[in-house]
């Protein structure tokens, strides 16, 4: 008599196939198949492209290129600023901006060496320096929460003036936000690090 | 067939079009309703990937007749809509070409009687005329007025909409002035910058007065300041925003929304940037305590 294997925990239904190695490698497979399935299907119902369509997302990659406009121009600001109590409230603004300890090339010095944007903004107090996006590129493919935004940045000090081709990475995923006493979940956009292209 | 007249016959072929692709609607423009006006910008955004506003449909194809012809930019689009490639080629294929009679010989006597016919003809047509314009001269042009200011109120701040059988209809603001034809017409003024108010045209004058709504002018002279006096706005704002305050930017179409709390929507306004600039506050809710709870932004 030949050994079988009951794969009624699979289907649901009676149904009996011969035991052998390659039948048991298979079912194997297909079992764990199915977990990673459903993990990744899980994982794409919060992904950018399973919630918004295609308009909406060039929509929101747009958001995101006036959001680097506002971001350089607070560094340009923050540059200057003397007021001390109003630095903190720019600095407050900039890091609301971007998630924790991003890292921004250090523009000012020979090899740009990235560095803490935190460290950055220390750098660049009191030097006027004048941040502005000069070409934004097409935004890259979005990615699960996120896309790469490529542009072109001009940064000029009283004594030099360069540009620089970086390409910054924008997160755009649902997060618990506070509104007070209130908790809600909404789809956040951040700045990530800033690198040379 | 004069050109109105052939846009006439292009609004026909419109809701022809529409019914193709929503067959229950058996309607006219007249009962196309606001949820049909939708679907309309809709279908023309998917086969024309163009963008139409409700207003404007309201103000050129639901009315029963159109005085003037609208933008041809607009023609074109609805004129693909019906399946032509453009306005012109809907004129010319829909313009009664005129025929030119040809008189037979030997038949004067009827000439004759047709040249009196069209001599009887024009006084009839004149008087025609004289009663439309006169009619015309009455309708009632309104100028909208700040009620603090006396100054007139920008149409980019103000909706104007016209009551009728529980509907509202947008009318066109030009100059800050509205044009309305009937004496029994009701008007709803509403604005995120001024208290709404509901006027009767026969009990009014040619000007309308609107109170302010003190919160949102405040924080539109905020949107637009520079950074002078960040101190008194920091302090302000801290005043009249709850803690709780949400703020919805809704992205240019509507395609998407950001949120933000107390403390970045007011870091926005304390430290204004070119991007602050864009923000068009569209709708503004107080609470019991009279603070600022919800703020609807349109970006621009």
């Amino acid at each position: 008599m030949k050994d079988y294997i009951n794969i009624d925990f699979i289907f649901g239904v009676k149904s009996l196939v011969p035991r052998n190695d390659s039948v048991l490698s298979v079912l194997i497979l297909f079992i764990f198949s199915g977990i990673a399935f459903g993990q990744d299907a899980q994982m794409n119902s919060k992904s950018i492209q399973a919630n918004f369509s295609q308009k909406s997302i060039l929509a929101y990659q747009e958001n995101s290129q006036n959001k680097l406009n506002e971001f350089y121009e607070y560094l340009s600001l923050y540059s200057s600023e003397k007021d001390e109590n109003l630095k903190k409230q720019i600095r407050n603004n900039i890091f609301s901006m971007t998630e924790n300890g991003i890292q921004i090339p250090d523009f000012l010095s020979e090899n740009s060496k990235e560095i803490d944007l935190s460290e950055f903004l220390s750098k660049i107090e009191n030097q006027l320096v004048l941040f502005e996006i000069k070409t934004l590129g097409n935004p890259g493919k979005t990615k699960m929460n996120q896309w790469t935004n490529s542009y072109v940045l001009s940064v000029k000090t009283k004594d030099n003036s360069n540009n620089f081709k970086v390409k910054q990475i924008i997160h755009f995923e649902p997060k618990e936000k506070r509104f007070g006493s209130k908790t809600r979940t909404v789809w956040e956009m951040k700045l990530m690090d800033v690198v040379m292209d | 067939m004069n050109e109105v007249e052939v846009f006439q016959e292009l609004k026909k072929r419109v809701l022809e079009t529409y019914q193709k692709s929503y067959p229950y609607f058996q309607g006219n423009w007249k009962n196309f309703s606001s949820k049909d006006i939708r679907q309309l910008i809709e279908l023309i955004e998917i086969h024309q990937k163009e963008t139409v506003s409700e207003k404007w449909i309201y103000t050129h194809l639901k009315p029963e007749s159109n005085e003037k012809l609208p933008r041809k930019d607009m023609l074109d689009i609805f004129s693909k809509f019906a399946g032509y490639s453009n306005w012109d080629e809907f004129v010319f294929e829909n313009i009664e070409k005129e025929e030119i009679p040809v008189e037979p010989i030997g038949k004067s006597a009827h000439s004759f009687f047709k040249k009196w016919f069209w001599l009887l003809l024009i006084p009839i047509l004149s008087f025609g005329i004289y009663l439309l314009l006169k009619k015309k001269s009455e309708s009632k042009t309104i100028e909208i007025k700040n009620e603090y200011t006396k100054e007139p109120v920008s149409e980019e701040e103000i909706q104007v909409y016209k009551v009728e059988e529980n509907e509202k209809i947008p009318i066109e603001i030009q100059d800050s002035k509205v044009e309305l034809k009937d004496e029994k017409d009701k008007i709803v003024i509403e604005s995120p910058y001024f208290e709404n108010k509901e006027v009767e045209i026969s009990k009014t004058t040619n000007e309308i007065l609107v109170k302010p709504e003190d919160y949102a002018m405040v924080l539109k002279n905020f949107i637009h300041s520079d950074l002078k006096d960040w101190e008194n706005r920091k302090e302000k704002l801290d005043k009249i925003l709850s803690d709780d305050l949400e703020v919805i930017i809704l992205l240019k179409n509507n395609l998407g929304a950001e949120y933000l709390n107390k403390e970045e929507f007011s870091g926005k306004l304390i430290v204004p940037t070119s991007e602050t600039k864009k923000m068009k506050i569209l709708d503004l809710e107080t609470n019991e305590k009279k603070v600022i709870t919800f703020i609807r932004i349109q970006l621009l």
